[in-house]
């Protein structure tokens, strides 16, 4: 479970995110919606500390992640944010080693390995895992990148806009893994997304945020409808049903 | 890096050592104890010392074409002793004892580095660009307090302070050998202690606060240890500039991959390996007909044009 209680942040004197509660349950896929601007990157990042906080608390499962030191905190939930960039030539699998850290504290034990062979297996990145960085395509990259913050073995995983140039192929198969890794080992996760296609899809919780506030938040099916997605956007949208799956048809 | 590598890079040391301390001696080993010994120490010590903090200051400002040498931390040095001989005086200079000066110049720098940048971390660490401008600001204000100061004293104490001014490879500075060596022995440990840490760093803020790694804590150490090397080197024969950057030039370009733990013996040895081998050939072949000094801050400008114009091209 993720609380935020009275967390509230503002960047020389303008407010990016209002004074903001939620409680969020465990188990499933959080999606983030909302415009460019809302805030969702700024909550993103106070929750996995690289902001600090400015008001209020932040809990994972009753965990402050203002108070823990921080090498805990990187043991509970880990974080992938938008734009990634390495000063060191490394390998996939290097890197997968490094985000053992919080483990093994840089002397990598036979469990961080074994932890490593089988999120290589899980991600298929078996063909990649001698390559460096430097020479993924941006799919592969992207993928890489995911399963470095699954090696780190938390129960909660933040990503910022993860299907951000990712082509369609690459995109199904990052969020059919994180799917099935809630159903594996039962992880939370979550997502700030843009398509709300893909959140409709594969979300089971949505939180919309609307200049730096929650405007709604709910089970999926219940609070993405024409109206709510039409004022959070401000744009005329029409939700089409088909089968068990609703699309937001907004062109 | 293989086990081959480092064991050609200590056999090339070894081989320069040799030739440093035997090239002309005539086999007279008394001589050589006397009068090379120390200065082979002295050479040694500066190479790992540029070379560490060169890697160091790099790791920190998230480049690899910065020297620490943009931090200003030379321009306390200078305007240290420049204050110092123009309220004392030359004369009273010469015979405040080398390890006094030595112990006030490296609490004087770290004191900068981390007022300075300890401080500004706290307050921008998101922000390294804007902490290198100010660090290049206060320099260049430092700089020109140190050229106002050196326009107020007497010619003699001028001559004395340029001295001082310029790195020299053949007046080294002796009596602060012991002193150095202490100083490096501690620094060579604590980088021992933390050197998976530093791999973790250099993934770059995000990634090394989401792995756990206490990054503003991290930041203001590793420049401790930037200006306590950069004092070392400084005490021993003067500013120096761009030699930092050759070495790890070198290093990166020899062992693109290699971890932190492995720059760092590397960078160490091929610092020590420029120095004394730069060194033996100046000084014993061509009869200090010219200036390592010199020739390696020119040879590391050029690598530093070159890494520019690399990286704009990159980009």
């Amino acid at each position: 479970m993720i609380e935020l209680l009275n967390v509230q942040h503002s960047i020389s004197g303008n407010s990016v995110l209002e004074n903001t509660s939620l409680t969020l349950t465990g188990n499933q896929v959080i999606a983030l919606i909302g415009p460019n601007g809302a805030g969702k990157s700024t909550l993103l990042s106070l929750m996995s500390r690289l902001l600090p906080l400015q008001t209020g608390k932040i809990l994972f499962d009753g965990m402050d992640i203002s108070t823990t030191r921080s090498d805990e905190v990187a043991r509970k939930m880990a974080i992938l944010q938008q734009s990634t960039h390495f000063m060191s030539r490394l390998t996939v699998e290097d890197l997968l080693i490094f985000s053992r850290y919080p483990y093994h504290k840089g002397r990598p034990k036979t469990e961080d390995k074994t932890k490593v062979e089988d999120i290589i297996q899980y991600f298929g990145l078996e063909a990649l895992k001698h390559k460096f960085i430097d020479q993924l395509s941006g799919g592969q990259r992207q993928i890489a990148l995911v399963a470095m913050t699954f090696c780190q073995d938390t129960d909660y995983i933040l990503l910022d806009e993860p299907l951000n140039n990712l082509d369609m192929y690459h995109a199904r198969h990052l969020m059919r893994i994180l799917k099935q890794a809630i159903a594996d080992w039962g992880k939370t996760i979550v997502v700030v997304m843009h398509d709300i296609n893909y959140a409709s899809q594969y979300a089971d919780y949505i939180v919309a945020l609307q200049q730096g506030n929650v405007l709604f938040h709910g089970q999926t099916l219940e609070v993405l409808t024409e109206s709510n997605i039409g004022q959070l956007y401000n744009l005329d949208v029409s939700m089409l049903t088909l089968g068990d799956k609703r699309f937001c048809v907004h062109f | 890096m293989s086990k081959h590598a480092l064991t050609m890079i200590i056999a090339i040391w070894i081989v320069s050592s040799l030739l440093f301390l035997l090239l002309g001696s005539g086999g007279d080993l008394d001589f050589v104890w006397r009068f090379r010994v120390n200065k082979w120490l002295a050479l040694n010590f500066v190479g790992v010392s540029v070379a560490l903090a060169t890697f160091l200051f790099q790791t920190v400002s998230q480049s690899r074409v910065l020297t620490p040498a943009i931090m200003g931390l030379d321009s306390v040095f200078l305007l240290f002793n420049v204050l110092l001989i123009g309220i004392l005086g030359g004369a009273e200079y010469a015979k405040i004892s080398g390890s006094i000066k030595f112990f006030l110049q490296v609490v004087l720098m770290m004191l900068f580095a981390v007022a300075v940048f300890g401080l500004l971390v706290r307050r921008f660490s998101m922000d390294i660009s804007r902490l290198l401008l100010i660090g290049i600001a206060l320099g260049l204000l430092i700089q020109s307090l140190v050229e106002f100061f050196a326009r107020l004293i007497t010619p003699e104490d001028f001559s004395l302070f340029q001295g001082i001014a310029f790195a020299q490879f053949n007046r080294v500075q002796t009596e602060l050998l012991g002193v150095v060596a202490g100083v490096l022995l501690f620094v060579i440990l604590m980088l021992w202690r933390i050197y998976p840490a530093i791999d973790i760093y250099r993934l770059g803020r995000n990634s090394a606060i989401n792995l756990g790694i206490p990054y503003i804590k991290m930041t203001t150490n590793l420049l401790m240890l930037v200006a306590i090397l950069v004092s070392a080197s400084t005490a021993l024969v003067g500013p120096i500039f761009f030699f930092g950057l050759l070495i790890t030039a070198i290093v990166f370009a020899l062992f693109p991959t290699a971890r932190s733990g492995s720059f760092m013996i590397m960078a160490a040895f091929i610092g020590a390996i420029s120095l004394v081998g730069g060194q033996a050939i100046f000084e014993h072949v061509l009869g200090l007909a010219s200036t390592l000094s010199v020739v390696i801050e020119f040879i590391g400008g050029l690598v530093f044009f070159m890494l520019l114009l690399k990286s704009r091209k990159s980009n």
